[in-house]
């Protein structure tokens, strides 16, 4: 601080001394070099800090101002303090000394209340560090400036919604577009609107978790219409508090180092980035489908069988019981595959892998974590990068159980069909067969009938006609009996006792039973009562047990052992019998057969195995025969217990 | 025309073809009628074995119990070319379906497969056609 010395004071400079305090102030806040001049233009004060511009002592205080040496070359304080004094205004500039420091010059008037101007005060200001700062600055930026003309062509700003706020002037040398021109609009109506989205999500995308974003490389659409290809990078701009409030970007105009190939290649890249882009937008679908694979009971998968990694959708774990397990692996799912079918699916694999196959379908059984059986109906695509090699599996798996199971009885109803249908069409080739054999003898025989004419051949032929005609009779009882069978009519179930029943059976058949005498050995100690038609259980005991008496051996005593058991759903009776047997399997054909017969020295229409069977069939059960010749013969008859 | 058989079980149609072979001028005492395959076979070995003729004609019924006509041919392959050769196999059935009669065509040994009941008109035919220097009316 340096103050005045209040003797030195000259009259005429006596206004001055009352901005004494006034001065100090100033010099006390703004720590500047301070002078100070009267109407004259002569020094009146100096503060200390002006000895770095000016070469002054005490003993220039009178000297005009022009009169002092400065170290500087060019301030023009006279000039403009004469400016001042004419104009009564401020005036500021800069000044660089001989020794490099820069200072703001302020020059100003310093006034009375009734005198007017008294004087100029003249201030300096060491500015050079900021100077030097600002020019640094400016180095640096002139020097970013000239790296970015040459490594960049244009630069600019986006607001977050993609509106252009900011664009560097050498964009019009790029694209012909003033700034003006482009200022206000949207990014994406200067990019082919095919690449525009993928574009913009790619910078939303990359900058969701850092602040750069990787090169993206995509045509711009230059004023003329015609387009460029630039290699565009940019980062988020943020605000204080780390929101993103919108872009900035440079981008290179590479058009020209794009060859063909580089041009294809870009293309691919699109094309893959678009490729990427659906996919996302698959996965963005997920929920939808994740839905819709558990409406529809479809898993999906993907497995690399290089590095063994496998996932499965939520519902692969559904179709397995395993939703509250650990993640999977597919040493774990061959496990879970039925033991059955493991083989062949691995070999399906194996194969379509090998073959450069695209996809393959399979189906087969697994065992899920309950113990149950699902049928699983499977597609899979090979992923193969470039060379063939298959890099992934991409798999869905259809449980199909329940369709399995539909066609599963679709299919033993249409079995069941068809096998009617047959027995159907026999049964009709039979009857039409046997009915039109004494038909035929009937038309023949009246043919031959003589009229008026009394002979013994009339008469025969009269005999034969009343025979042919007793053999239609009789067929066409079998035939009502048998429809009946076959469930025209329906028939009561009810609780009886087989043991019963064979009693009342042998009864009917008294005559037979004295005559031959046989050993009859029954065992119903397993099962005796049974729900079931009485009247079928009554017919198929009474026809094998004829049958056993018919075909007995001639030489040795007829034996039979009737017996019963469970077996699974089914109760079997079983007539054993030490007759005279026959080759089961060259009479297989004929066995069941309506009107067949295998022996042709017994009596008999061929009717009874038939209904023995048609019987079983009606109790939800078959006929299982065992039989050598000269040994004897042994049928089961099975009968659904639930039926 | 020296033999004819009949094989049928069916009593009324083994009559009913001798009154119309009758008929149609063959004495009947060269009609002989068998029930069984088994017994026309063992007569037909036993004519083998004496060396005498087999019969001219055969009428032959396709459902027999036991061994039916079907096995019948079957066995009578067997019989050699040069007896056999001069004997006329026709089937004869109730049977009106045409797989029967495809099956009865297909057959070497078959001449013809004649529907049930054989006629005099039918009969005078077969003779005409295959017996017609051997017929005396």
């Amino acid at each position: 601080m340096y103050l005045f010395e209040e003797n030195k004071l000259k009259p005429l400079d006596f206004d001055l001394y009352y901005v004494k305090r006034e001065i100090e102030a100033i010099l006390n806040t703004a720590g500047s070099s301070v002078l100070l001049l009267n109407k004259r233009l002569e020094v009146q004060f100096y503060s200390k800090g002006i000895l770095d511009l000016y070469n002054i002592s005490n003993s220039d205080i009178g000297k005009k101002i022009s009169e002092i040496e400065g170290y500087f070359s060019d301030c023009d304080v006279t000039f403009y303090a004469q400016k001042i004094l004419k104009e009564n205004t401020g005036f500021r500039g800069k000044v660089t000394t001989q020794h490099g420091k820069h200072f703001l010059k302020r020059m100003m008037p310093f006034r009375t209340e009734d005198r007017g101007i008294v004087g100029i005060i003249v201030a300096f200001t060491d500015i050079t560090e900021l100077e030097n700062a600002k020019h640094a600055l400016e180095v640096s930026e002139a020097r970013f400036r000239d790296m970015a003309e040459v490594a960049v062509d244009y630069f600019f700003e986006l607001a977050k919604d993609g509106t252009i706020v900011y664009v560097s002037p050498s964009m019009t040398e790029s694209l012909g577009y003033t700034p003006e021109e482009v200022l206000g609009r949207k990014i994406a109506e200067f990019i082919p609107s095919n690449e525009a989205e993928y574009v913009i999500r790619h910078a939303v995308k990359h900058t969701q978790h850092s602040d750069v974003y990787p090169p993206v490389t995509h045509h711009v659409i230059k004023k003329d219409g015609t387009q460029i290809i630039v290699e565009a990078r940019g980062k988020a701009i943020r605000d204080s508090s780390g929101k993103l409030i919108g872009y900035r970007a440079i981008n290179r105009n590479i058009t020209d180092r794009i060859s063909l190939e580089k041009e294809q290649e870009h293309l691919n890249r699109l094309l893959e980035q678009r490729v990427s882009e659906r996919t996302r937008e698959l996965e963005e679908k997920q929920q939808q489908l994740e839905e819709a694979q558990r409406l529809g009971k479809i898993g999906s998968w993907v497995w690399n069988p290089n590095t063994g990694y496998l996932f499965w959708s939520d519902m692969m774990y559904e179709i397995f019981e395993l939703k509250n397990s650990p993640e999977t692996s597919f040493e774990d799912f061959k496990k879970r595959v039925h033991p059955e079918d493991i083989d062949a699916l691995l070999q399906k694999e194996k194969e379509a892998i090998k073959s450069g196959a695209s996809f393959y379908e399979s189906e087969y059984r697994i065992v899920n974590n309950s113990g149950e059986v699902r049928y699983l109906y499977s597609i899979v695509h090979l992923n193969r990068n470039e060379l063939g090699k298959v890099t992934k599996l991409i798999g869905i798996a259809h449980d199909i159980t329940d369709v399995k199971q539909r066609e599963e009885e679709k299919r033993k109803l249409i079995n069941d069909l068809i096998q009617q249908n047959k027995e159907l069409q026999h049964f009709n080739y039979i009857v039409s067969h046997n009915l039109r054999a004494p038909v035929a003898n009937l038309i023949g025989l009246a043919k031959l009938f003589r009229k008026n004419e009394s002979s013994e051949r009339n008469n025969k032929i009269i005999d034969s006609i009343y025979e042919s005609a007793l053999s239609i009779d009789e067929i066409l009882k079998d035939l009502s009996n048998i429809l009946q069978l076959r469930g025209v009519i329906a028939h009561e179930r009810e609780k009886v006792l087989i043991s019963e029943v064979l009693a009342q059976v042998l009864k009917t058949m008294v005559s037979d039973i004295e005559n031959i005498n046989p050993d009859i050995i029954t065992d119903f100690s397993a099962v005796d009562e049974v729900v079931t038609i009485r009247s079928y259980l009554h017919s198929i005991l009474y026809n094998l047990i004829s049958n056993a008496l018919k075909y007995r051996h001639p030489h040795r005593k007829c034996v039979l052992q009737i017996s019963s058991g469970l077996s699974e759903n089914f109760i079997w009776i079983k007539i054993e019998d030490n007759g005279i047997g026959f080759d089961v399997e060259a009479n297989k054909h004929k066995l069941f057969g309506l009107y067949k017969r295998l022996h042709d020295h017994v009596e008999g229409k061929g009717m009874g195995l038939y209904l023995v069977k048609v019987q079983a069939e009606t109790l939800g059960g078959w006929v299982d025969v065992q039989s050598q010749p000269d040994k004897g013969t042994t049928f089961t008859v099975f009968i659904s217990r639930n039926h | 025309m020296e033999l004819i058989y009949i094989v049928d079980d069916d009593q009324a149609n083994n009559f009913l073809c001798k009154l119309v072979l009758e008929d149609c001028g063959i004495n009947p005492s060269i009609v002989q009628s068998f029930y069984k395959v088994k017994d026309v076979l063992e007569a037909l070995n036993q004519a083998t074995s004496e060396s005498r003729k087999f019969p001219d004609l055969l009428l032959l019924d396709i459902n027999l119990p036991g061994i039916d006509g079907w096995d019948f041919l079957k066995e009578y392959k067997n019989f050699p070319q040069h007896i056999r050769s001069n004997t006329k196999i026709f089937l004869l059935s109730s049977s009106i379906f045409p797989e029967d009669y495809e099956r009865a065509k297909s057959c070497q040994e078959v001449i013809d497969f004649i529907p049930k009941p054989l006629t005099t008109e039918l009969m005078q035919e077969i003779l005409d056609t295959y017996f017609s220097s051997k017929v005396q009316l």
